[in-house]
């Protein structure tokens, strides 16, 4: 066991309890400290006289309520996997008694493939009731949630049209790509089943930047079922994804680079999927996983450059009498790439657990792309999200109470988008303020298009909540 | 990752370093494996106020940071420094503290006075903070004149906890509705039975939970609600006062946009040649930078490995506990030193028995803040394989690393003096052309 998950080593100094989100909000949390280590502690050694504590004891604690944002992990002096232990105490929650009911519905969450393809499919049936009876199909769909346990307040995304794979082929240029180093897009439920938009922009982003894109086939990470305390089958995932991702690595070379453009997948394939699947292929699989930010700030970085170059100079030639005010001042003449902005940028926490820093805006504002406003320290934290936990109907009210200083912070700016790299902390933002949100890479596709910003009409959601969280048709 | 100065360690010394690094005009990389001692520090620099160039230029910049971060200290008017209560119900002194405590030097309070002296309000629901105790003790320990009054806030607070207090302090709403119970229950606006002491206190003392986020603003709305001067105490751990600098330093240093941090990266490796850093490295990336901060902390913090048995003096012919002590901690069975493990640069703490590890004033602090890196902050030492005893050219130690308590004269403040010269000394070597720098690293 590496000294990360040695429980005995916790001092009970509480920094974890004074960085805790769920504890600051919810009185039914005991706390990281409590259901983490001195839960584990319990569990090891047993106190005399007393049975060993067990699935009731864990959900007396509230361990189901952790949110897995490694807030904990990164105040702890000592060190310790604060979050892996309290995950601990989560699956152990997850197997308290509960009624087939929430059984039902937590499961349904936990695997993304079922729910990804349930929302797909009740999309066209959405997209029909929509046009032919508009109000009749949203108290259906309403319904519906709340058959499922889901909470009626979220909006739920607008089908894709095309999905990415096929787009993917469909942009392919051979003759260009014959040459590029290749690498593997791990693209994550939300752009693979919800939102390819976001699959697009990287693609395009990481083409431009000179890489031949390979999107094979891929299952969830895992990280809503380790969320949900779903053990068994985040490992399924895990193993599936070792041995699709595996194969795809034979063909294209065992150091094929692997990117991500969702923190809490990278975080997945990167940190939990080593500890599911023993065994060395799992090991070098997670040692050359990138987050997309991290890639294009580093061995993307100078193809990246290279490609803005080009669109300025296709922009200039394009707008002749721009061309002749131009300046040598190279600054100058980039300032002219800048959307029109500005943005705000939410750090999620998978993100800081990577301990990747603040990447995008850093990119953004070196190639130029849009100002960024100061949401101040409050934004900095947890949105509420917690993956997917806050879309449940016992889950909602959570989230917007574990994310009140942040979206409280969200709400008082304006700004034309709020970006963030995380969508479930994107789905939180957008619901709690009204905002629209996108994923930094977006604004860069955007900028390396030379269009002044990414196109927001396309993201129709059906329902969505304003600032006072009252439902309103969009 | 190529930096400009990477620093190692993000406590009170590594953020102090990184921003006077960042203001030196470098671009830092901020490598740590958790916020430190934040966590548990209490948000006061202690120590007497020391003298020297150095430390004036230093505790200016650290005024100025925080001023910009949105959370400002004071640094006291009188030579001593300021005389503050702890929620112990002693004094303690320090030379800066936050504004959200300062007001409470027991300097500026009248010593005594017919009823209207010092009142302690606790919370009913707050753990590890009995009023009537901590007045009690000032009462003895100050000879103020110091009442005490608790209120409750609600049942849905549940029990014990500071952070969530703290949350609603920050919600404007419960705010409101809590500053018409705090004048009924603490200034007794409204008597509610007869003969009750209705004199105005000459300061109130809360603890120190008023919003993570809003305690500028409840503070000077409790202060104009309930007529008089109010202040934090300085309390226990879960430490606001430690999260609230955390959050608002790192939001701070990263907006500023020359500072990145890598948090939950613990460096493991490390890149020597010639008696020069060239990388610093966790498991999974390389960080390249033209000089360095370690600022790991001392004993406490894990910057120094102690094995055990230099605290309980078994040594390893006493028996199976020694040797499976030793493995555990991997320290060398003899000599029993004090090992940085990143760099092996010497310390001062020699034997296997704490209480010989270097000098013994009644300054130096408490036996395990008494080892330090040897050499001082501008040229650790290596005592590594093939530099033995060679000067690190551009690895510049901060904070508890050095050895010392923060009262350890003439460093006063130690962390903040040591991490802004470790910052700035880094920042300037950085900035230099390579031929000056003795030959290039990369």
């Amino acid at each position: 066991m590496s000294d990360a998950l040695l429980p005995g080593a916790c001092i009970g100094c509480a920094a974890c309890v004074a960085a805790c989100p769920v504890l600051a909000a919810d009185g039914g949390f005991a706390g990281p400290k409590v259901v983490g280590p001195a839960f584990a502690r319990h569990r090891e050694g047993g106190w005399p006289g007393e049975p060993y504590p067990g699935p009731a004891e864990a959900a007396a604690l509230g361990a189901d309520l952790c949110l897995r944002c490694h807030a904990c992990d990164l105040a702890c002096p000592a060190g310790i996997a604060v979050s892996a232990l309290t995950g601990q105490a989560k699956t152990l929650a997850a197997q308290a008694p509960q009624t087939a009911f929430h059984r039902f519905s937590g499961r349904l969450l936990a695997d993304q493939e079922r729910f990804g393809h349930l929302v797909s499919a009740a999309g066209a049936a959405r997209r029909l009731g929509r046009c032919l009876a508009p109000r009749l199909a949203l108290g259906l769909e309403r319904t519906s949630l709340r058959v499922l346990g889901l909470s009626p307040n979220r909006s739920l995304p607008a089908p894709p049209r095309l999905s990415l794979p096929t787009w993917l082929e469909s942009t392919r240029r051979p003759e260009l790509e014959r040459t590029s180093p290749s690498l593997i897009l791990f693209a994550g439920c939300h752009a693979r089943l919800h939102d390819p938009r976001v699959g697009q922009a990287a693609v395009s982003v990481l083409r431009a930047a000179g890489y031949r894109v390979a999107l094979p086939t891929q299952v969830c990470c895992g990280s809503p079922a380790s969320s949900s305390g779903e053990e068994e089958l985040a490992a399924q995932a895990a193993r599936a994804n070792v041995a699709l991702l595996g194969q795809t690595s034979t063909r294209l070379g065992e150091e094929t680079p692997i990117v991500s453009p969702c923190p809490s997948c990278t975080l997945a394939l990167r940190r939990t999927l080593p500890e599911l699947v023993p065994g060395q292929a799992a090991r070098r699989l997670a040692s050359r996983v990138w987050d997309l930010g991290e890639f294009l700030a580093g061995p993307a970085a100078s193809g990246l450059h290279l490609a803005l170059e080009r669109t300025m100079k296709r922009t200039a030639e394009r707008s002749p009498d721009r061309s002749a005010e131009r300046s040598p001042d190279r600054s100058a003449e980039r300032s002219r790439m800048r959307t029109s902005g500005p943005y705000a940028y939410h750090t999620p926490c998978h993100l800081r657990a990577l301990g990747s820093g603040r990447l995008f805006p850093a990119l953004l504002g070196a190639l130029g792309s849009g100002t960024f406003l100061d949401p101040g320290p409050a934004a900095d934290g947890c949105c509420g999200m917690g993956g997917l936990a806050g879309l449940t109907a016992a889950g909602y009210g959570r989230s917007l109470a574990t994310g009140r200083p942040v979206l409280e912070a969200y709400a008082t700016l304006e700004p034309a988008l709020i970006l963030s790299d995380c969508p479930a902390c994107r789905w939180q933002i957008a619901d709690a303020t009204g905002r629209d949100t996108a994923h930094p890479v977006e604004v860069l596709a955007a900028a390396l298009a030379g269009v002044d910003s990414p196109r927001r009409q396309l993201r129709a959601a059906p329902l969505s909540i304003s600032k006072e969280g009252i439902p309103r048709t969009s | 990752m190529t930096y400009d100065v990477v620093v190692i360690g993000s406590g009170l010394a590594g953020l102090v370093a990184a921003a006077s690094a960042a203001a030196g005009g470098a671009k830092v990389g901020v490598i740590s494996m958790s916020s430190g001692n934040l966590g548990l520090w209490s948000g006061l620099a202690t120590g007497p106020a020391g003298g020297g160039r150095d430390v004036a230029e230093a505790l200016c910049f650290f005024l100025e940071t925080a001023e910009r971060a949105g959370l400002p200290y004071r640094r006291a008017a009188a030579s001593a420094g300021f005389d503050l209560l702890a929620a112990s119900g002693r004094k303690v002194r320090a030379v800066l503290a936050p504004e959200t405590m300062a007001a409470g030097d027991l300097r500026g309070l009248p010593t005594t006075a017919g009823g209207s002296g010092l009142l302690v309000a606790g919370f009913t629901e707050l753990a590890d903070y009995p009023a009537a105790l901590i007045a009690a003790e000032a009462r003895a320990w100050t000879g103020l004149a110091v009442n005490h009054r608790s209120l409750s806030l609600g049942w849905e607070v549940g029990h014990g906890s500071g952070p969530r207090i703290a949350r609603l302090f920050d919600d404007r709403a419960w705010f409101s509705g809590f500053l018409d119970a705090a004048r009924r229950v603490l200034i007794a606006e409204k008597p509610w039975r007869a003969g009750m002491d209705t004199a105005r206190p000459a300061a109130i003392a809360f603890p120190p939970v008023l919003g993570l986020f809003a305690f500028r603003d409840n503070l000077t709305a409790l202060s104009e609600a309930l007529g008089c001067p109010v202040f934090e105490l300085p309390a226990l751990p879960p430490s606001i006062p430690g999260q609230r600098f955390w959050r608002f330093w790192r939001h701070r240093l990263e907006a500023d946009g020359r500072v990145t941090f890598h948090a939950g990266r613990k460096v493991v490796k490390t890149g020597v040649e010639d008696g020069r850093c060239l990388w610093v490295a966790d498991e999974l990336t390389r960080f390249q930078a033209r000089a360095f901060v370690l600022a790991t902390g001392g004993v406490a913090g894990g910057g120094l490995l102690v094995s055990p048995s230099a605290f309980f003096a078994v040594t390893a012919a006493d028996g199976e506990d020694g040797r499976q002590d030793q493995d555990r901690w991997s320290v060398d069975p003899a000599p029993d030193t004090p090992r940085e493990p990143l760099f092996d640069l010497d310390t001062a703490g020699q034997g296997p028995d704490w209480s010989t590890w270097g000098p013994r004033t009644d300054r130096d602090g408490r036996p395990f803040q008494r080892a330090g890196v040897e050499g001082g902050s501008e040229a650790p030492r290596s005592s590594g394989a093939g530099h033995r005893r060679k000067p690190l050219a551009n690895v510049f130690v901060a904070g508890w690393l050095l050895g010392g308590s923060e009262k350890r004269p003439p460093e006063a403040c130690l962390s903040i003096v040591s991490g802004w010269r470790a910052g700035r000394l880094a920042a300037s070597l950085a900035a230099k052309p390579d031929g000056e720098r003795g030959g290039d690293p990369r």
